[in-house]
């Protein structure tokens, strides 16, 4: 099924082996875009690109707006300048603001964030499922879901990184395993992820260039091309259109001085999956009220630490991201090594000048490794006075004793597995610990701004609820107080996993699709 | 030994051509961590190119393990951009990955998909 009408591309990529006229670059110089589908799709990553597929594999005809540029996989670069300014909104430098500034990572080009994201497949916990049916009383169970996993886990081959990919870095967290001092009962597992073939390149941050991992730019996207669909690219959604309450469309404008005016009618209905940032914003721009809009916006804050080893680790080879362990979920962070490239690493490495120079060395003998925080704050989507986006969040203090207690967990673990020291980046710690030094990462500070926080996984800001005084939308996905207007992105989610999201995002995405197809062949 | 000095890399240069992809917000803001960066070594006297490389860092380390967060941030900020940059030099690379070097990942220019006539394109007739 996934396959259907997939040509034979005789060793081209995906992205390579186009149907003509199916992709619209309204950044160019040309004529005015007005066209009618039965269903416009704002966003082509894991939740647009998902919905789009399986509403154009249903026989509807479906258009995808999608804000950033398409970048083909043989033109993925290493430099990570280059990947920062062509993949990811505002270059890279997009932040929360709170208590800290936090880094927040989103990619905006086709195939959105599954661009420059590790492909990590996890099912959402089912207390996480069962805490939204009876503390929200709406959102989907693991027996409607179910499925939908299954069936993405087929199309997008997940699979265990194999052996000869795992890496250096993953290995020394997975070698952890029964030979803890320190008891921390890690169990850390080898990851399961979106793999069409790794070739180890541990290029994940700034594209897959051998277009094997199984982002949306070379699946679904492709895929629902090839199903008779149309997206146009380097494309602003400026506003949502309605008739009465029904939506009937989008307009938009072609990114850079040239862009084009785009105008797509939709007959049947229009579906936002523009990220738990963007969709929120582009409900408000487009009229749509609730108080609930904008508002519990959640993500998963993410602290990592550099240990150095006497022996190679060698980070530039290897699945970027290939081991973990949810060992900690009820304490309510994830453990995963991470690999990064010699920039970053530099970057994080203590000191400046010489004496960061003499460490650069180093590069070949130090791992990476995360937690992820499974974080109780709420955060807010909105606006200044300005009309500039602003998306504010702080952890809260439980938050920020839950980061500490993951650091020093992680501290330890470095240990056990035969670092020779540790470099935590936390102000108020010394810039490189020993051993002795582990209990002075519990004791750490608790101010979010000694901390080097990075956000990745978004959630919330458009949640679901029963009506139109707890939610944004129904358990459809359906934008209260309109027809055929749909979210279908992690917005909707009424809280954080405390796994990675990707494959709940485009089950549920999938889900929301199935179902609206369902209504429109009646 | 450093395998490239600091002072022989176009920070200038590879900085002005990622700004152009920058908001200009964050613009500011890198800018601005220029501006403090550069006045923080300027009131600790290191401001002469004769000043000895360990004066200009004792300068900036200060500034990255201030009280003050402001201070930090851009001085982190600035740190970031800096390795980035210098990280891209081919022999900056090999030096760090040893065994393991690749070859340069020189910038060159994304190929985008182009409309080939109104409302279409041509896959095969991607341009530079």
């Amino acid at each position: 099924m996934p396959l259907d009408g997939w040509p034979d591309t005789t060793g081209a990529l995906p992205d390579e082996s186009l149907p003509e006229g199916a992709a619209v670059d309204v950044a160019t110089p040309g004529p005015d875009v007005d066209a009618i589908f039965d269903v416009i799709v704002v966003g082509s990553g894991a939740a647009g690109a998902v919905a789009a597929f399986r509403l154009a594999a249903s026989g509807c005809s479906v258009a995808i707006v999608e804000e950033g540029p398409w970048i083909f996989s043989r033109d993925m670069k290493e430099d990570l300048l280059d990947g920062f300014r062509t993949l990811f909104r505002d270059a890279g430098m997009q932040a929360l603001e709170g208590r800290a500034f936090m880094p927040l990572l989103q990619g905006r080009c086709v195939g959105g964030s599954t661009v420059i994201n590790s492909a990590i497949a996890w099912r959402a916990p089912e207390d996480v499922l069962s805490d939204w049916t009876t503390r929200f009383g709406v959102g989907p169970t693991m027996h409607e879901l179910e499925p939908h996993y299954r069936a993405l886990e087929a199309e997008l081959s997940v699979q265990p990184v194999a052996e000869h990919v795992l890496g250096e870095n993953n290995r020394r967290l997975l070698a952890t395993r029964g030979v803890e001092a320190s008891g921390t009962g890690l169990e850390p597992s080898v990851m399961r992820r979106y793999d069409g073939g790794c070739e180890g390149s541990g290029r994940c941050l700034t594209g897959c260039p051998n277009g094997k991992k199984q982002s949306m730019n070379v699946t679904f996207v492709p895929r629902t091309l090839w199903r008779g669909a149309r997206i146009y690219f380097n494309a602003n959604v400026s506003r949502i259109t309605f008739d009465g309450r029904r939506a009937d469309g989008v307009l938009a404008t072609g990114t850079g001085p040239e862009g084009r005016r785009v105008r797509l009618r939709a007959r049947r209905a229009v579906v936002i999956a523009a990220s738990t940032v963007q969709s929120p914003q582009l409900l408000r721009r487009s009229g749509i009220k609730n108080r609930h809009l904008g508002e519990h916006f959640q993500v998963h804050p993410g602290l990592a630490l550099l240990g150095l080893f006497a022996d190679p680790i060698d980070m530039s080879f290897g699945a970027t991201q290939g081991a973990e362990s949810v060992a900690y979920r009820k304490e309510r962070f994830k453990i995963e090594a991470i690999s990064m490239p010699p920039g970053l690493v530099l970057a994080r490495m203590p000191g400046v000048g010489p004496g960061l120079l003499e460490r650069m060395r180093d590069y070949s003998h130090v791992a990476m490794w995360s937690i992820q925080v499974r974080a109780e704050a709420e955060g807010r989507v909105g606006r200044t006075l300005f009309g500039r986006e602003r998306v504010t969040y702080s952890p809260t203090p439980r938050d920020m004793m839950t980061a500490r207690y993951g650091l020093s967990v992680l501290a330890r673990l470095f240990f056990d597995a035969g670092a020779r020291e540790v470099w935590p980046g936390v102000h108020g710690l010394p810039p490189t610990l020993a051993p002795s030094d582990v209990g002075k990462v519990l004791g750490g500070p608790t101010d979010a701004r000694a901390y080097s926080f990075i956000a990745t996984h978004l959630f919330g800001a458009a949640r679901m609820g029963p009506d139109a005084a707890s939610g944004v939308v129904d358990g459809d996905g359906l934008v209260y107080g309109t027809e055929g207007l749909y979210l279908v992105d992690s917005s909707v989610f009424p809280t954080n996993l405390g796994v990675n999201p990707q494959h709940t995002i485009m089950a549920i995405a999938s889900l929301l699709a199935t179902r609206l197809a369902d209504r429109m062949a009646r | 030994m450093a395998p490239v000095e600091p002072s022989q890399v176009p920070f200038e240069a590879g900085l002005q051509s990622y700004l152009v992809g920058v908001p200009s917000r964050a613009r500011f803001g890198i800018r601005l961590a220029l501006v403090v960066c550069v006045g923080a070594l300027w009131l600790s006297g290191g401001r002469s190119a004769h000043t000895p490389a360990e004066a200009r860092a004792e300068a900036l380390n200060r500034l990255l393990t201030s009280r003050i967060y402001a201070f930090r941030q851009l001085a982190t900020l600035l740190k970031m951009v800096g390795t980035l940059l210098y990280a891209r030099v081919p022999e900056v690379r090999g030096a760090m990955l040893g065994a393991a070097a690749v070859p340069s990942a020189t910038v060159s220019g994304t190929r985008l998909v182009r409309r080939a006539d109104e409302g279409g394109h041509d896959a095969a007739r991607r341009l530079a």
